[in-house]
């Protein structure tokens, strides 16, 4: 197929080459922009290149996690059991050569769009809902997981609904069910619901109540009953709940004196503390600094058993989880118990803002920054039995999260603008189709009858080798980390960075900034020591050449050289050493005869000195005289430049060995 | 002609005797110079003092090196203890002079080499 639409391309260009006509330019057209795509489109056969693609609009995200995605959206949401939710995840790896493990969430999403209230699928399905193919949902995989996301994130990316009655089973309802199944309820019974029911509405009374609010009507009547706009707002809108959360603690209680506490197992800490405390300098201040520390513990452990065993307390665990999740430290379900996933959310985030934290010459924190740090998560020293108390402030590690994950509450607004866009852009598309195509179909139609018609004999060669790609790329390890065990933990939740990218990216480049602000402060240090030698050289040089000129000047003229002894204390006179060298070199000491050893020492030093820097001065002044001399020569500039690069690079390899 | 014939042998002669310089005040700074080359007239203006000799100096040692390195040395008899110090400088002395001349021979003879080209 490959081959015989190249050589239709080469005879239609020649044919155009040699007779411009009108028949010509529309066969070579064909070719052109109908059938070289089908065989030579990059990446995916269903991502027409001829076509803008719906995907280039929706955050960017890879295609298996997309499906992980759906799945995690559609049980959350009820659309699929948890059973087929484990099944899935079982099966997963085998999904690229079996496509129809797929079945069941096609059913799932076929469901949930026909729920769904959204303009722009009738423009993206053609025909009834139930028609709908794996190939058509995998065109518009990235819009449905986007649009779907909205009704279980935490976001404010959902849009309070127009109308919506309590009892609906659409998707706000879904939604209403899953948000209060996972915010507030501490009843297991909910733990199945996933429509909400005018039944339901007492947790919702008690949730305003809790959060000291007055939205819901006093007496409703269970039939009309309409959840208001701020209900929605604070239910979908993780950060909103949170400020409200905090203005209804209980009088009395401080926004800080909102802390968890729990016990831990901390023997490997307290090795880990023991090698610190070995440290000798830093001793004292990591006294003074625990013992603020301990303090600052001590008054949180007491505040954290005010609050412990209420409701306020487990809504606080549970909107922590949720930030945490959304800020991809917890995978684990949001059920307001803290464990050891949980604590080890809180880990890494606390182990991630001490690396990216300004640090110290001895690499620890700066102080004022640990006690930030001690502030949301603070770990007492454990005791003999290796037990040690955490103790977690939630206002400060919420604040610490937001550096991750900052909600766009403008979503909203964009969201309406956003579908619009894409429906023009939809519009104008499908318009530009039905007019360039003739009787026989559009072109993706034709490219699906083309692909039916095709039998396993005719698979171009190429594809075999895509199909490799694709598996490797579906079955790579890479994404485990992402994507853990999913089939044995079912409740636990996928992550995808929806909004928080940019911010993890401003993170990311302060990481950055610090490690090269660490590098350069590590390689000052050697580069100036070089340098220092470097200098220390030169102006030795420079020192010798000019000690050696007046030397020189001295001998040429005839005058010794003196050495003044040491003055003993109380005396009023000194020693002389002189010596003095006729221009022959002959020479004349004439030595005092009680000068010391010392004295006569530096004598001989200093006529050797006198020596060694009369001819350094001489040897330097004969090298430039020539070297000057030879710039009369042809590339003279050269040969000088060319020998003053070998005596620096000499120098500078006497100074490397000196380091050395 | 003498100053040739001269040329061939090489003569160091150390002389001693209590020779030492009176120091008034004003020495204090002027004597962080004191391993400068200085004429003595000037120093000793300079410092404000005087030599104070007693005149009794007497030839330490003396040496003469030939042309054909032929040494003769000459070394006072009765050496006190401080005194042997003073020879061992004087032997530093001719040889540090012997270096000089051989120096200067190298450099004046024609196609010399200079210590720079050496390393190099």
């Amino acid at each position: 197929m490959t081959r015989a639409t190249v050589e239709q391309f080469k005879q239609q260009c020649k044919a155009f080459d040699q007779a411009a006509s009108t028949d010509a330019a529309t066969d070579l057209g064909q070719t052109v922009e109908e059938e070289l795509p089908l065989a030579y489109q990059i990446p995916y056969e269903t991502m027409n290149a001829a076509e803008p693609s719906l995907l280039e609009k929706a955050h960017t995200r890879h295609y298996r996690g997309l499906w992980h995605e759906l799945v995690q959206h559609l049980t959350d949401l009820g659309y699929l059991t948890e059973h087929q939710f484990i099944t899935y995840h079982k099966l997963r790896k085998e999904i690229p050569d079996e496509p129809r493990l797929l079945l069941p969430v096609l059913q799932a999403t076929v469901q949930y769009l026909g729920e769904e209230n959204w303009p722009l699928l009738a423009q993206m399905f053609k025909g009834k809902l139930a028609d709908i193919q794996l190939p058509h949902l995998e065109e518009h995989l990235g819009h449905i997981v986007e649009r779907i996301s909205r009704y279980t994130s935490f976001d404010g990316s959902l849009p309070p609904p127009e109308e919506y009655q309590v009892g609906a089973g659409n998707c706000y309802g879904r939604s209403l069910a899953f948000r209060v199944r996972t915010l507030f309820t501490l009843d297991a019974k909910l733990r199945d619901v996933f429509v909400f029911e005018p039944s339901h509405l007492k947790f919702l009374y008690s949730f305003q109540n809790l959060i000291g609010l007055k939205f819901l009507p006093p007496h409703p009547q269970p039939n009309e009953a309409v959840i208001p706009e701020e209900c929605w707002q604070i239910l979908c809108d993780v950060d909103r709940l949170f400020d409200r959360f905090k203005e209804a603690r209980p009088e009395g209680i401080g926004v800080n004196k909102i802390v968890l506490s729990y016990p831990l197992n901390a023997k490997d800490e307290m090795e880990g503390d023991s090698e610190d405390d070995d440290e000798g300098e830093e001793e004292d201040e990591d006294k003074f600094l625990r013992g603020r520390e301990r303090r600052r513990g001590r008054r949180m452990t007491k505040a954290s058993k005010i609050l412990a065993d209420t409701g306020y307390h487990q809504m606080a665990i549970r909107i922590l989880q949720v930030k945490l999740w959304q800020t991809h430290f917890y995978i684990g379900a949001v059920d307001g118990a803290w464990g050891e996933v949980s604590h080890r959310a809180v880990e890494s985030l606390i182990e991630q803002e001490e690396a990216i934290l300004p640090q110290k010459n001895n690499g620890k924190p700066k102080r004022k920054h640990r006690l930030a740090i001690a502030k949301a998560f603070f770990q007492t020293p454990a005791d003999n039995d290796g037990q040690a108390t955490v103790v977690i402030g939630f206002n400060a590690m919420y604040e610490l999260l937001q550096n991750y994950h900052v909600a766009p509450r403008a979503m909203k607004q964009s969201s309406t603008a956003e579908d619009d866009e894409m429906a023009t852009q939809l519009t104008q598309l499908h318009k530009e189709i039905a007019t360039a195509d003739d009787a026989s179909g559009s072109r993706r139609e034709r490219r699906r009858n083309r692909r039916r018609n095709n039998n396993e004999e005719e698979v171009i060669p190429d594809e075999e080798d895509f199909r490799q790609l694709d598996d490797q790329l579906l079955n790579s390890d890479d994404f485990n980390t992402l994507y853990p065990n999913l089939a044995e933990t079912p409740q636990r939740r996928v992550a995808f960075a929806r909004k928080s990218f940019l911010s993890g990216i401003k993170r990311g480049f302060v990481h950055i900034a610090n490690w090269i602000k660490k590098g350069i402060k590590k390689l000052l240090g050697p580069v100036f020591g070089f340098f220092k030698l470097i200098t220390g050289k030169i102006r030795a040089g420079i020192q010798q050449f000019l000690r050696g000129f007046r030397y020189l000047g001295h001998f040429l003229l005839g005058r010794p050289i003196v050495t003044f002894g040491k003055r003993a204390p109380g005396s009023d006179t000194v020693e002389v050493l002189a010596t003095k060298f006729s221009l022959d070199f002959d020479g004349v000491n004439l030595i005092s005869v009680t000068a010391g050893r010392e004295d006569i020492q530096r004598h001989v030093n200093h006529i050797h000195d006198m020596k060694d820097s009369m001819f350094y001065f001489i040897d330097t002044t004969l090298s430039i005289i020539k070297m000057i001399s030879k710039l009369a020569q042809p590339g003279g500039w050269v040969l000088l430049g060319w020998q003053i690069a070998r005596m620096v690079a000499g120098e500078l390899v006497d100074v490397v060995k000196m380091v050395a | 002609m003498s100053f040739l014939t001269d040329l061939f042998s090489l003569d160091v002669i150390t002389i001693t005797g209590d020779i030492q310089i009176k120091i008034v005040e004003a020495d204090a700074t002027k004597r962080e110079k004191r391993l400068s080359i200085v004429d003595f007239e000037g120093m000793f203006e300079k410092i404000k003092g005087g030599v104070d000799s007693t005149a009794n100096l007497r030839i330490l040692a003396a040496t003469r090196v030939e042309v054909d390195r032929d040494t003769t040395n000459f070394v006072a008899s009765n050496l006190t203890d401080e005194e042997i110090p003073l020879v061992k400088m004087h032997f530093e002395a001719v040889s540090a002079a012997s270096e000089g001349r051989s120096a200067i021979l190298a450099r004046l003879k024609p196609g010399g080499r200079t210590e720079v080209e050496v390393a190099e």
